[in-house]
């Protein structure tokens, strides 16, 4: 009975430690490595006040350049512009921000992310 | 204690296995050209160029929903004849547990289609993960990982969960004896013509306004006023009173009427996201 009693313990230990060994990858991923986007001068003058590319969203106010993160800052879902009301709109909850990334309503309660631009001869980099 | 229980309506039980079956079995010439690096291109591919397989896709995701809806029937009906009393704690809380999980699998086959809709409701659960506190950011980086690996490990666990359910429910619930007769051919053959006419197509973009899997969006529409992590919890509550049907058979009134007041409740806040 003190046999296997302690062929029990020593089994459950074995695979207590196995298990530790199998979840302890499972938990673990790689995190992806930071983006940086050019836009080329001749591309940037052509582009409109508000222009939304897949991963962030470029706002021309005057001689200013503001870029945004397209996530909503709420549950990340990807923003779009509603040009009726002026409003960058999260579809998925309905956060409402201004073009210049400033919360108005909705669950979100944060503004936009703003994103590092980088303004050089050739053109402008984003950061992502 | 025999006595004090009704007895399972087997068509009920029969069909959800059907669904549950067919299911399985046209999602493997799917896996077969699923690829989860590539993956809207792919499902467009599956959807082009490979033989049947819009028919199949069609077919995987009609009996993916008719499972779960079916597998909610089976449950209530056991609850309402009372079946619970006969199970121990350990089986009936198995069993309970195996819902969710197929909710789960659900949820996963619905973000590999990769098109818009599928990449919100990633992005939406991830971000409902990462809120949980202590352990939000283990399961998230477990269970999806998303934003990290993109769809490997939603695919994986799609894959992984599948035959772990199939395997657990044909060895300790389902009884291929019954199942797998003749005389059951209709039940398995009535989805196939659905599948044939009822087209379920990728959704690019719906502008201002978009919409989760039916299933969850009462509590897409319940994300707009609480937080959520509290949203979490709330769709985690009809577990826990699942679960308790086992531990108080004597209170199972008391939580039947917790349970249609939660439903009712969720089911009025999914019809209010269609009016908002």
């Amino acid at each position: 009975m003190v046999r296997r009693q302690f062929l029990k313990n020593f089994g459950l230990f074995i695979f207590g430690v196995f298990s530790y060994f199998l979840l302890r990858p499972l938990f673990y991923v790689t995190e992806p490595p930071k983006k940086r986007i050019f836009i080329s001068e001749e591309e940037f003058s052509k582009l409109g006040n508000i222009y939304l590319e897949d991963e962030f969203i470029l706002v021309k106010i005057g001689h200013e350049t503001l870029a945004f993160s397209r996530r909503c800052p709420h549950l990340g879902c990807k923003l779009n512009f509603d040009p009726e009301s002026g409003l960058i709109v999260c579809p998925c909850h309905q956060s409402k921000f201004t073009i210049s990334g400033r919360f108005i309503s909705g669950p979100a309660k944060k503004d936009l992310k703003q994103l590092t631009v980088l303004k050089t001869e050739r053109g402008i980099q984003v950061e992502i | 204690m025999r006595s004090e229980v009704g007895k399972i309506n087997i068509k009920v039980s029969i069909l959800s296995t059907s669904s549950f079956i067919i299911c399985l079995i046209s999602g493997i010439p799917l896996a077969f050209h699923y690829q989860s690096q590539n993956p809207l291109l792919s499902v467009l591919n599956i959807e082009v160029n490979i033989a049947f397989g819009g028919f199949f896709r069609n077919l995987h995701y009609l009996s993916a929903q008719l499972t779960l809806l079916f597998m909610t029937l089976h449950l209530f009906d056991s609850i309402y004849k009372g079946l619970f009393k006969l199970k121990r704690l350990l089986s009936w809380g198995v069993l309970v547990l195996t819902y969710p999980l197929l909710l789960f699998i659900t949820f996963t086959g619905y973000l590999l289609r990769a098109d818009e809709m599928g990449d919100f409701a990633g992005t939406i659960a991830e971000n409902m993960f990462l809120e949980i506190p202590f352990i939000g950011a283990y399961l998230q980086a477990l269970l999806l990982a998303k934003s990290q690996v993109g769809l490997t490990k939603v695919y994986l666990w799609h894959l992984i969960l599948s035959f772990l359910v199939t395997l657990g429910l044909f060895i300790w619930h389902i009884k291929p004896k019954v199942i797998f007769r003749w005389e059951n051919l209709f039940y398995f053959l009535w989805i196939i013509p659905i599948g044939v006419f009822w087209k379920f197509p990728l959704i690019p973009f719906e502008g201002e306004k978009a919409r989760g899997p039916w299933f969850f969006i009462g509590a897409q529409q319940l994300l707009k006023f609480l937080s959520p992590s509290l949203v979490f919890f709330l769709l985690l509550l009809p577990v826990l009173l699942l679960l308790s049907y086992a531990f108080l058979p004597k209170y199972a009134k008391i939580l039947s009427f917790f349970l249609i007041t939660y439903i009712i409740i969720y089911s009025m806040f999914s019809i209010w996201f269609f009016f908002d």
